[in-house]
């Protein structure tokens, strides 16, 4: 057995004794076996910290004899694509989750030692220890195999800063979301007292988890638009599709807690923190299992059958659950003019897209068949104009019955009008019209909201901000959808390209060799009414260690203000006298940043404020 | 507004929007068709082929010429677009299929299976 193995070994044995400790320990009110549960949880933070350090070592050390090592780093590597080739093969990302996990356990250990917390530990314990098989057989990182002189070398998609920090942002929030599961489907066992204990005490772990999962998400498209050359920033592909899912049903839970007053959101908070996490176990089943047919599904394996049928359990037993402690409530909804309606209104519209999300995600999986984007993005459209409609009201109605709506919305919504007809005059647009003028309105409203409220916090202030990042994010994304160009065509020297208000120019054709690459770029020159603003230098890639040889479009943009000149070359005649070239014009995509960097920052605003809390 | 107004009104509002979603998802879907079942067919639209690329021939006027492959079957692609140096590659061909030819109009590249990436 390898160094590694053993210490994944003890680690799996610390986790089993903890969870039986633990679960013991609650039930026969024993402070021992506790205490014992509470060094296990020690001893396997520290077993898989250990591991990850030595696997570290192994990659910094190119020690070719791990095919781990060997299939992702190559001796010509940068230091910190080596150690981002921690995360960039499913045995060492399943490793961090791990790790993550552990950590995230040490965090609610140190906050409180109760039965909640021990029950919480033992039921994280159990999808760690599932993972920590993964470690020990279908995916373990430490099996070796006759030394190599030299590596394979990592992914040249993954070779951008973005996916240095891609990763573990997502894996943090990953992890981050097992913890409210585990404490809600805790409190829900222990009995009635704990419960709603349990949901209050989540609320500050999802909402860590909402954050990173968010800014990972925005890493995530924005890497997708500088590297992989189709012009967009999300592709509704499969694998993007699974990492928005959990982002949604957590937005929908930070949402629903404000109505916990009213007896039926109880259950409704309950089942979105378990739909999130059960959506996270779906994502890494998208990502590994292969079951669905994604083009960019990495790797197939018995694991994602594992964690499929692990996810169901984990629903059965929180369902289960919720049976055993929820009082059945009939469905009955007192609707008044007041932002109650308006909050179940956006939750409404969350979860509706949540369904439009996963339906067409798992479509390939029953019918053969598989939606294209147009599907997403004309459903998308739609309930972005709902969700700026309910925010803009919603900052403004009043809890109570508010008679007075329609006096306040009159100002806002003759601005919406104004914005509208203005709009439509300037970009014959109706689409963008329409965005343009419900956006004016919400933000409107919003000003005037912070203006005239009394009790000013760093929470409130971050959802404000984090309204203003989704109204800025949903201008981009029409810009993006419904207001760009794209030409598809093919370009000699010296002949001259029209797109925009732009001409481009290609003036040269250069390579650049590398030690494991050759770059064959062209020179292309971006004018504007006859003045040259930028030169571009778009190209192919090709990278000769990997075989089969492996060609990667290097995509070039100009930003101006609110335009992108886009470019990426598709290939190159036999004798590199013609090159075809797609050219997008898309425009407000730094809208698309600017929204999701807000909602980050906004995010960090208000948990900064509920930790004060 | 009484009790079940409420609920009924959300009800119908929640149902609309479903079936909304489920025409938008008929409206826009296209189907995953095997090289083998795709000869058979005297001519499809909108399909979506898996296979492996062969043979290419790259033209002077941005056109590639190349064979899908499923290991059984080989159909005749024709793409308007350089493909340099790309046997071998497992990709996805959308595009319109006549006459025993199949017209791409989009050429999705499949990650080679040696590289997992890691996180998403």
């Amino acid at each position: 057995m390898d160094g590694g193995e053993i210490l994944l070994a003890f680690s799996l044995m610390a986790i089993l004794f903890s969870i039986w400790a633990l679960l013991a320990g609650v039930r026969k009110r024993s402070t021992r076996l506790l205490q014992y549960g509470e060094w296990g949880v020690y001893f396997y933070f520290l077993m898989l910290l250990f591991s990850s350090m030595l696997l570290l070592s192994h990659l910094l050390s190119k020690d070719y004899s791990y095919i781990y090592v060997y299939k992702h780093t190559n001796s010509f590597l940068p230091l910190i694509y080596t150690v981002s080739a921690f995360w960039a093969g499913k045995e060492g990302s399943i490793l961090l989750w791990a790790l993550f996990i552990a950590t995230a356990n040490i965090f609610v250990l140190s906050e409180k030692k109760d039965a909640l917390t021990a029950s919480t530990l033992s039921i994280s314990g159990m999808f760690l220890a599932i993972l920590n098989v993964f470690l020990l057989t279908t995916s373990n990182p430490f099996i070796r195999t006759v030394a190599k002189s030299e590596g394979f070398g990592l992914n040249p998609l993954l070779r951008t800063f973005e996916m240095v920090i891609h990763p573990p942002t997502v894996f943090i929030a990953y992890a981050g979301f097992l913890i409210p599961f585990a404490m809600v489907v805790s409190g829900a066992f222990l009995g009635r007292e704990w419960r709603e204990k349990a949901i209050v005490r989540s609320v500050k772990y999802s909402f860590f988890s909402w954050i990173f999962l968010g800014f990972g998400i925005f890493i995530g498209a924005y890497w997708a638009y500088k590297t992989l050359g189709w012009g967009g920033f999300w592709g509704w592909d499969p694998v993007e599709n699974a990492s928005l899912m959990p982002w949604l049903t957590s937005t929908a839970f930070i949402h629903s807690i404000m109505l916990r007053k009213r007896k039926i959101f109880d259950g409704l908070s309950f089942f979105l923190i378990v739909a999130t996490f059960s959506l996270v176990i779906f994502a890494s089943v998208v990502t590994r299992g292969g079951f669905i047919n994604s083009v960019h599904a990495f790797g197939e394996g018995e694991e994602g059958i594992i964690l499929f049928i692990l996810m169901i359990g984990f629903i059965i037993l929180s369902v289960f659950a919720y049976f055993k402690n929820y009082e059945k409530q009939a469905m009955k909804f007192n609707l008044s003019i007041n932002r109650e309606t308006a909050i179940i209104l956006f939750l409404i519209v969350t979860l509706m897209l949540l369904i439009a999300v996963l339906a067409g995600t798992v479509t390939p999986v029953f019918t053969n068949t598989s939606p294209e984007r147009e599907y997403y993005e004309s459903i998308m459209v739609f309930c972005e104009f709902l969700i700026l409609l309910i925010l803009g009201i919603c900052i403004r109605i009043s809890w109570r019955r508010d008679d007075e709506l329609i006096e306040k919305m009159r100002v806002p919504f003759i601005i919406m009008i104004l914005a509208f007809l203005s709009t439509l005059a300037l970009t014959k647009n109706a689409i963008i019209s329409i965005f343009a003028g419900v956006s004016a309105f919400t933000f409107l409203n919003h000003f005037i909201a912070i203006t005239i409220k009394k009790k000013r916090d760093l929470r409130v202030y971050g959802a404000f901000l984090v309204h203003i990042g989704v109204i800025i994010l949903f201008a981009g994304s029409i810009g993006v959808w419904d207001y760009s160009e794209h030409i598809s065509t093919s370009i000699a020297l010296n002949e001259t390209l029209q797109a925009g208000d732009y001409t481009l120019v290609p003036v040269k054709v250069d390579g650049v060799e590398k030690r494991d690459c050759f770059t064959v770029f062209v020179e292309i020159e971006v004018y504007k009414n006859g003045e040259l603003l930028s030169t571009l230098k778009p190209g192919l890639t090709e990278y000769m260690i990997i075989n089969p040889n492996r060609i990667v479009s290097d995509v070039a943009i100009a930003s101006y203000y609110m335009e992108d000149v886009y470019v990426s070359i598709t290939g190159f005649s036999s004798d590199f006298s013609r090159a075809g070239i797609e050219v997008f014009i898309n425009r407000l995509t730094i809208l698309v940043w600017v929204g999701m960097a807000l909602i980050t920052a906004g995010g960090v605003c208000s948990y900064l404020s509920l930790r004060k809390d | 507004m009484g009790n079940n107004q409420g609920t009924i009104i959300l009800g119908v509002f929640a149902t609309a929007f479903l079936i909304y979603i489920g025409y938008n998802l008929l409206a826009n879907i296209s189907p995953y068709t095997p090289v083998s079942e795709l000869l058979e067919l005297e001519s499809a639209y909108n399909v979506q082929v898996n296979g492996t690329i062969e043979n290419t021939t790259v033209l002077e006027n941005n056109t590639s010429i190349f064979y899908l492959t499923d290991g059984k079957s080989k159909v005749k692609v024709i793409y308007d677009g350089y493909l340099h140096n790309q046997d071998g590659l497992k990709v996805v061909v959308v595009g319109d299929y006549k006459n025993g030819t199949l017209y791409a109009y989009q050429i999705l590249n499949k990650c080679h299976t040696e590289y997992e990436t890691g996180g998403e």
